[in-house]
């Protein structure tokens, strides 16, 4: 027995209950924001009864929030200004003035958006969820208050967008504005209504090709936590932002990485700032939005040949002439190959977001046996295996062979250890959820051959007969280059 | 109120101290403890109408705590190190009780995620090398070689005070034993 490892191990256990005593407990920092999270993810449940702008947002929110895990990914903004002037003007001064705004109205001035819900629904007056609306746009006034006055874009070679930016109070009176719930987005054709398959939102970022969702509204999202600060005349307001490469794989962002990469395409910056009221929220929010044309610098690295030929696929699309396929447009730093080894000789697993592909010419790899059984209460198991029907050798990885299974809407998803199961990984624009492991095994199956493996997961009832996939990573010839990932899916149906 | 959020109150005001006291072993740090914590409410109780009540919801939180603890530190971009220090640079003979379980801890920390848990469990829930397995999900003998290795290293680091690598991988309970006391058991 390790007496002194036990002791030591009681003593922590007790000084954390002794730190937990003296905060009187943890609601604010741990079981409030829980609480939050959890409903958050009830109503997400819920969104499929909501209309399509709103499932659309719950898709982009998902992603990011439930898959990723990511909060909070606008770098904090940095101010030369005091925090709140109770004289600088408020909500409740720029809103009496406003007037509609429309898509083509000919107009110039401070434009905004301007919000109308019942306080319980008010993110900003206690609502414990963030919220994307699509709200009735106006005038402010007939000059510009706030103006983005630098907004630099630039490319990374694997497709991962910096913006830095600079708003300014170019106006001659002080404004109170809501730092913390900034967000930015990156437009493609910002004077066109938006195209009809919607955006791509993550926390506080958003790219579309429009923020107009109709010729009279705009799309404004309402998350972060409030921090009031006010800008004087002259002040500035600086921040940056960095959008990930996958992004660039949903609603409203097609053609626009290369557009930018071979500059056919200079997108535009705007900023969303909200201007909160005097006293408290209530039933009306306003934003201010100030934009600006980026000119984009660096290119994208050229892709590999294997990438080239690539079609795109739907959900539930079969085909007896192509094989099933994801590209993950991941970039090197979020990709699991790329990232440092921690030691434990356990594999790392991520589950980006990927463009679903055919690759034309038949089958290439095809599930000759699958079955799912329960070990007890807690552990399941997933057995496979798979033939190479190709007529060539495939080049594979034997190291990262991740399982999907599908439960439809049902709220959670549990990923572990290569496994993920729970919502439907799929998104309504073409692309899914795949697995990438910081393993890599190359191996050359053999026409004909038979490749197969087992994973372990938490044991629950509905995969019995739930649809799912694997996911097998594919071995280039320019593997070095952990831009991108073309990975095999492999799809099954258990169900009858 | 609904029925979770009832069952999350209840657990907290029961509970709380005990399982942020888990937490907090693995961690080592108030934050990364606290954030744990809210980690493995969220993932107990966001599954459909979350557990049934206070007991279900302890097991499953504390459950959820090893494995988002396991998982969080994959994700990091700054993860733990393997402690590759020998036994000579650590007090050879401790002349207090306190600075040898301060040592101990430090130790426990700096070990992997999995190994980490796996010591915690073996260790603070007492827990033999089958259970450790079953709450986890991994396989008996891969436990077994989470502890040796932990072992070794603590040893290794340490000096030897107690630790007995047989009854590391031989010991404890084969079953998960959940008290009102919380986080020991």
């Amino acid at each position: 027995m390790s007496n002194e490892l036990m002791d030591s191990l009681a003593r922590q256990a007790e000084a954390g209950g002794t730190l937990y005593d003296a905060r009187g407990g943890v609601d604010d920092a741990v079981v409030a924001p829980a609480r939050r999270r959890v409903r958050r993810a009830h109503t997400l449940r819920a969104a499929g009864t909501l209309g399509v702008t709103a499932l659309v947002l719950a898709g982009g929110l998902t992603a990011v929030l439930e898959w990723q895990g990511d909060r909070g990914t606008v770098a904090p903004a940095v101010t030369d200004v005091p925090k709140v002037d109770p004289d600088a003007l408020t909500a409740d001064d720029l809103r009496p003035d406003s007037t509609a705004r429309t898509l083509d109205d000919g107009r110039t001035g401070q434009t905004g958006i301007l919000c109308s819900m019942p306080v319980k629904d008010n993110p900003y007056a206690g609502a414990d969820f963030s919220r994307a609306d699509s709200c009735p746009a106006v005038w402010v006034a007939d000059l510009p208050l706030l103006e983005v006055t630098r907004a630099d874009v630039t490319l990374d070679g694997d497709g991962t967008v910096h913006i830095a930016w600079v708003l300014a109070n170019t106006s001659d009176s002080a404004i109170t504005v809501d730092e913390g719930t900034l967000s930015i987005a990156l437009l493609s054709d910002p004077d066109a209504a938006m195209t009809a398959e919607g955006y791509t939102s993550g926390d506080r970022q958003l790219i579309a090709t429009s923020l107009w969702s109709s010729e009279e509204d705009r799309v404004v999202q309402m998350e972060g936590d409030s921090s009031r600060v006010t800008l004087r005349s002259g002040d500035t307001i600086e921040g940056a932002a960095t959008l990930d490469p996958q992004m660039f794989s949903g609603l409203g962002t097609g053609g626009l990485l290369d557009g930018m990469s071979d500059g056919t395409i200079e997108p535009t910056v705007t900023l969303q700032v909200r201007v909160p009221p005097a006293g408290d929220a209530g039933t009306r929010e306003l934003f201010l939005e100030a934009s600006a044309v980026a000119t984009t610098t660096g290119t994208m690295d050229p892709a590999s040949a294997s990438f080239e030929g690539l079609e795109p696929r739907v959900e539930g699309e079969t085909r007896d002439d192509a094989q099933e396929a994801v590209v993950c447009h991941v970039g090197e730093a979020d990709n699991p190959r790329f990232q440092p080894d921690d030691g434990d000789g356990v594999a790392n697993w991520s589950t980006p977001t990927c463009e679903a592909v055919w690759i034309p010419g038949g089958k290439q790899l095809e599930l000759s046996d699958v079955s799912i059984s329960e070990i007890d209460k807690f552990s399941s198991v997933i057995d496979w295996s798979a033939t190479n029907v190709s007529g060539r050798t495939l080049d594979l990885d034997n190291a990262s062979m991740g399982v999907s299974i599908n439960l439809g809407d049902v709220g959670y998803i549990m990923n572990s250890g290569g496994t993920s199961v729970g919502w439907n990984p799929w998104n309504s624009d073409g692309t899914r959820h795949a697995l990438l492991s910081s393993e890599s095994d190359p191996i050359a199956l053999a026409p004909g051959a038979e490749l197969s493996d087992e994973k372990m997961f938490e044991t629950d009832p509905k995969t019995l007969d739930a649809p799912g996939s694997i996911l097998i990573r594919v071995v280039r010839e320019d593997d070095q280059d952990g831009t991108r990932e073309l990975l095999l899916e492999l799809p099954w149906s258990l169900k009858g | 109120m609904s029925r979770w959020s009832e069952t999350l109150d209840a657990l907290m005001r029961e509970r709380g101290r005990a399982l942020y006291g888990y937490a907090f072993v693995l961690t080592g740090n108030p934050a990364d403890a606290d954030d744990l914590l809210q980690d493995a409410l969220v993932r107990a109780f966001k599954r459909g109408r979350g557990p049934e009540n206070v007991d279900a919801a302890h097991a499953y939180v504390k459950r959820a705590i090893q494995t988002t603890f396991i998982d969080t530190h994959r994700r990091a971009s700054v993860r733990p190190r393997r402690d590759h220090r020998d036994a000579d640079r650590v007090i050879d003979d401790p002349s207090g009780a306190s600075a040898t379980r301060d040592a101990v801890h430090e130790a426990v920390l700096s070990l992997p995620p999995r190994e980490r848990t796996c010591v915690v469990m073996r260790y603070f829930d007492g827990l033999a090398s089958p259970a450790i397995a079953e709450e986890l999900g991994i396989s008996a003998g891969t436990v077994r070689g989470y502890l040796a290795s932990a072992v070794e290293t603590l040893r290794r680091t340490h000096g030897d005070f107690g630790l007995d690598p047989t009854d590391a991988l031989e010991g404890g309970d084969e079953h998960v034993v959940i008290t009102s006391k919380g986080g020991a058991r």
